[in-house]
């Protein structure tokens, strides 16, 4: 039933698409399709999307799953194609089934290129990427440190055990502390699940469990506000800083309650701006720039020509102070 | 001779194009033990299910001390003062006797409007029903779960008698019980009848009908084809009025 | 059917499944306070204790549907949907009184769906709970629109954190909940009725027992006592999350199959849930403060619900006791 309920949704959605598309046939089209209709966080990348195709004199196009189901990414994505798009990028939900739709794009000639997720063996054009893992682990280390100081016993709460871009995330922050703060205890991390409930309970009890840590990372964004529920309860603001990869509105009350020192993410707007300009780009066959300076963004963005990967620039930092000039 | 407590008359039941059940009159009155024979199919089943309100009747009528009444329910049919003990006995295995008894018409007393169980009365009264019974069981308390099928058939008589039965249908109550038990059984089936209560007993075991019975009504492919007072009948004649062999049932198959 | 016997006669008599898991939970405490020594203080009690409320309340609510031979897969999301409602009151800055009837009053509503559905339509109430699972996971991603409700005031936080006669809200909460319910079981016409349809519906309906009503308002009991779990909720982790409540539903289960309620109906133990919720986070605490990853939780109450279940079905192929061939 639900899913026949999604495919309708879905369904209904793309044939508004298929409608504001016919209605300006002579400008170049360039589609996104996220991973989930309706949520701030991507509701912003079509904000920066739609400032692009503006800047750009091209027409955007924003449609996808009002569920984050894959096959019915799929078929948005497939509806696209048909339709003529000429460049669709999709931040992907399985990696593993996007080849053959590469392949039919490939054939009509459209460009096919992910942002946001990737599926790196499929053939896409190029990814568009917000922050790499890297910089996305050791900036919030590199951070912490600056806050908390090198000797330090830091708790990591994760969410599911198995999301691979957590775990990546995990692994370059214990490769930072490794290689740049010997002094520094990372804890094993514990993985929470999705609930706030699940997340807080854990807080809580790392923070029995050892008296001297300085601060939690908060790594799903669901486990954010379970980990700054803890520390307040726990009567620790001020003497456990939390942190994590959350958006602004998110962790805005627990930056500013001081239950939270800083988080890291990146601006999904200018995300949005970079997916654009790089359809735009392929459209017209243009090649990218080791270092593309671009007019409606912050920093410049950089090319990896050997993985295909063009970057937002390093990952962004919110505190309390510029938190309330985002908002997703 | 006492008024009939109930009078069926021209009662059918069909399902579908199956005929279950068709013409059958009978009168049942009260201090007497009346026993249907027949077999498998033969249509007592369904006549008792009838009486029960689990089935309405497809023809013919039902009265109640002269009055006619229609069932829509098991609840209606109690409520008129039938009583039905089937053969898988609608106990709660989980439960106790005294809330097997009571199940359904609990003692209640109510607080700040809400009903609380009168726990103590209702064991009370069971323990005296039992007693009238004549039934032995050590553990009041326990589930009837845990109770022998004899016991079992005393906690659903007790039932049958709280509800203030008037008329109890008993559906095979001995077909999975020890001889002893059989005994007790057949002696509580009487003792029901001395109250007053009018008994209809469904059963397959011939020699034990004569042992309690007062009148006999055999079944044969959904119609009554005889109806003998136990003292004046024997085995043998029942026995040919249930396979057909009698004369008078191949008269009858041969008219219809 | 090993214990037929219920744990009926008194408030506090106790069963063999209900002392053996006291001596577990007794045992884990012991155990956990040898291997930590942050384990065994008043703090990390009550940070148990607070852990549990919510499960507690949902499982004296889900003890009541197992008796009666149901079930509801879709009351953690039930909770979520209260939390919203709750959480709305208070982010519009509504007073607290409001949102404590607001639990209650949403969580009585979705019962009626729940019952609807299950009880006047008929569907067997694995299946149609499952059914509304799907829906209410979409009514939550709707109602919330990807936003989490985070940071929310701390009026009915601090009105919950208060005491009356020096016992805590929510211990009080607990308290009545639990003898109200206890009442209801074991002392009126309704608990009697539950248990006899739990037994069999059939013996039941010839018995002359209302079956729709009681049936109808089991699944309103529990779903009030979900709305005020959903309360709690929201004061202790002030925040609703997408993913609000998605384990409650299994976790109520496990602890109340733990406690010795049948799952095929008939035969319950609201002490035996109170002490498998108990058991459940006792574990889920002491695991984490010893320092076993979170990650193993799991396993560990898996193995524990088949160690007991699959105890119970060894000890009942033994030979049969003279008490359990007279039943047989």
């Amino acid at each position: 039933m639900l899913s026949q309920l999604r495919k309708v949704l879905a369904a209904s959605a793309l044939s508004l698409v298929a409608a504001t598309a016919a209605h300006a046939a002579d400008k170049h089209k360039v589609a996104f399709v996220p991973q989930l209709i309706g949520i701030p966080y991507f509701n912003a990348m079509e904000a920066g999307g739609n400032r692009a195709a503006k800047d750009l004199g091209v027409d955007f196009v924003y449609s996808g799953p009002v569920d984050t189901n894959p096959v019915d990414q799929l078929q948005i994505v497939q509806n696209l194609i048909d339709q003529g798009v000429e460049a669709v990028s999709v931040s992907v939900l399985d990696a593993s089934s996007i080849a053959p739709v590469v392949e039919s794009a490939k054939a009509k000639g459209i460009k096919l290129f992910t942002s946001d997720s990737d599926a790196p063996d499929s053939g896409r054009a190029v990814y568009v990427a917000q922050a790499t893992d890297e910089g996305l682990g050791t900036t919030i280390i590199d951070e912490l440190v600056k806050r908390v100081g090198e000797d330090a016993t830091i708790g990591i709460v994760s969410g599911e055990a198995t999301a691979s871009n957590l775990n990546a995330w995990i692994g370059f922050m214990q490769k930072e502390a490794a290689a740049k703060y010997p002094k520094l205890k990372l804890l094993a991390p514990q993985f929470a699940g999705g609930t706030a409930e699940r997340a807080a309970q854990i807080s809580g009890d790392l923070m029995a469990a050892n008296p001297d840590i300085k601060a939690i990372i908060a790594v799903a964004s669901s486990t954010c506000p379970g980990v700054a529920q803890a520390i307040e309860t726990a009567g620790k603001i001020g003497s456990v800083i939390g942190t994590g990869y959350c958006s602004p509105n998110t962790a805005r009350s627990y930056l500013k309650s001081g239950a939270f020192g800083f988080t890291v993410l990146w601006d999904p707007e200018q995300l949005g701006y970079l997916t654009v300009w790089a359809g735009k780009q392929l459209i017209d066959g243009k090649s990218f720039e080791a270092e593309n300076k671009i007019a409606g963004l912050d920093k410049p963005a950089t090319y990896d020509a050997a993985k295909g990967i063009l970057l937002l620039g390093p990952p962004a930092v919110f505190t309390k102070d510029n938190v309330d000039k985002f908002n997703f | 001779m006492t008024a009939p407590f109930l009078v069926a008359r021209n009662i059918a039941k069909r399902f579908g194009a199956l005929t279950a059940l068709a013409d059958v009159d009978l009168e049942i009155r009260p201090g007497e033990v009346l026993a249907l024979l027949g077999d498998n199919g033969a249509g007592k089943s369904t006549f008792i299910k009838v009486l029960a309100g689990a089935h309405p009747p497809s023809d013919g009528e039902l009265l109640i001390e002269g009055k006619a009444v229609a069932f829509a329910s098991p609840k209606d049919a109690a409520a008129s003062g039938i009583a039905t003990i089937f053969q898988e006995l609608a106990l709660s295995e989980n439960l106790s006797i005294a809330e097997n008894v009571f199940l359904g018409r609990e003692l209640k007393r109510s607080i700040f409007g809400i009903p609380f169980l009168k726990r103590a009365e209702m064991r009370q009264r069971v323990d005296s029903l039992l007693q009238e019974l004549d039934a032995h069981i050590s553990d009041p308390e326990a589930p009837v779960g845990s109770l022998s099928g004899g016991q079992r058939q005393a906690v659903a008589i007790c039932r049958a008698l709280n509800l203030n039965a008037r008329l109890v249908i008993m559906d095979e109550p001995t077909a999975a019980l020890a001889v002893a038990e059989t005994r007790k059984v057949l002696a509580l089936t009487r003792r029901l009848a001395g109250r007053g209560c009018a008994v209809v007993l469904i059963s397959h075991n011939i020699s034990e009908v004569f042992e309690v019975a007062d009148r006999i009504v055999v079944f044969r492919r959904g119609r009554k084809v005889a109806e003998r007072l136990a003292a004046e009948t024997n085995h043998e004649e029942v026995v040919s009025l249930i396979t057909g062999a009698h004369p008078d049932v191949r008269a009858l198959e041969k008219t219809n | 059917m090993s214990a037929v016997r219920q744990s009926g006669t008194g408030v506090f008599s106790m069963n063999g499944r209900e002392w053996s898991l006291l001596v577990a939970c007794l045992l884990a405490v012991v155990i956990f306070s040898v291997a930590s020594p942050h384990y065994a203080n008043p703090g990390n009690a009550v940070t148990v204790l607070r852990n549990s409320v919510e499960l507690l309340l949902i499982g004296l609510g889900m003890t009541l549907l197992l008796a009666m031979g149901g079930i509801d897969v879709s009351i953690g999301i039930v909770m979520g949907l209260a939390a919203i409602a709750i959480g709305r009151i208070l982010g519009a800055d509504g007073s607290p009184f409001v949102a404590l009837v607001a639990g209650p009053l949403v969580g009585a509503l979705l019962g009626c769906v729940t019952a609807a559905v299950v009880v006047l339509g008929r569907v067997p109430a694995i299946v149609g709970t499952l059914g509304l699972l799907g829906v209410y996971r979409t009514a939550v991603f709707a109602l919330l629109g990807g936003q989490w409700l985070s940071g929310l005031p701390s009026s009915l936080t601090d009105l919950l954190a208060t005491t009356v006669l020096g016992i805590p809200v929510p211990a009080l909460v607990i308290a009545l909940a639990y003898l109200i319910v206890w009442l209801a079981l074991r002392r009126t016409p309704y608990g009697l009725h539950l248990l006899a349809i739990g037994n069999s519906e059939e013996k039941a309906r010839l018995s002359g027992i209302p079956l729709i009503k009681v049936r109808f308002m089991t699944f309103v009991i529990s779903g009030v006592l979900t709305g005020i779990a959903a309360t709690f909720y929201v004061a202790t982790y002030r925040n609703v999350e997408m993913s609000i409540g998605s384990t409650s539903a299994l976790d109520a289960i496990a602890a109340v199959i733990l406690g010795g309620t049948s799952i095929l109906g008939g035969r319950c133990s609201l002490l035996g849930t109170v002490l498998g919720v108990l058991l459940l986070r006792i574990l889920q605490n002491g695991l984490l403060l010893i320092g076993v990853p979170s990650l193993w939780q799991p396993v560990v109450t898996g193995v524990l619900i088949i160690g007991v279940l699959g105890f119970e079905a060894a000890s009942n192929r033994l030979p049969l006791t003279r008490f359990q061939r007279a039943r047989a």
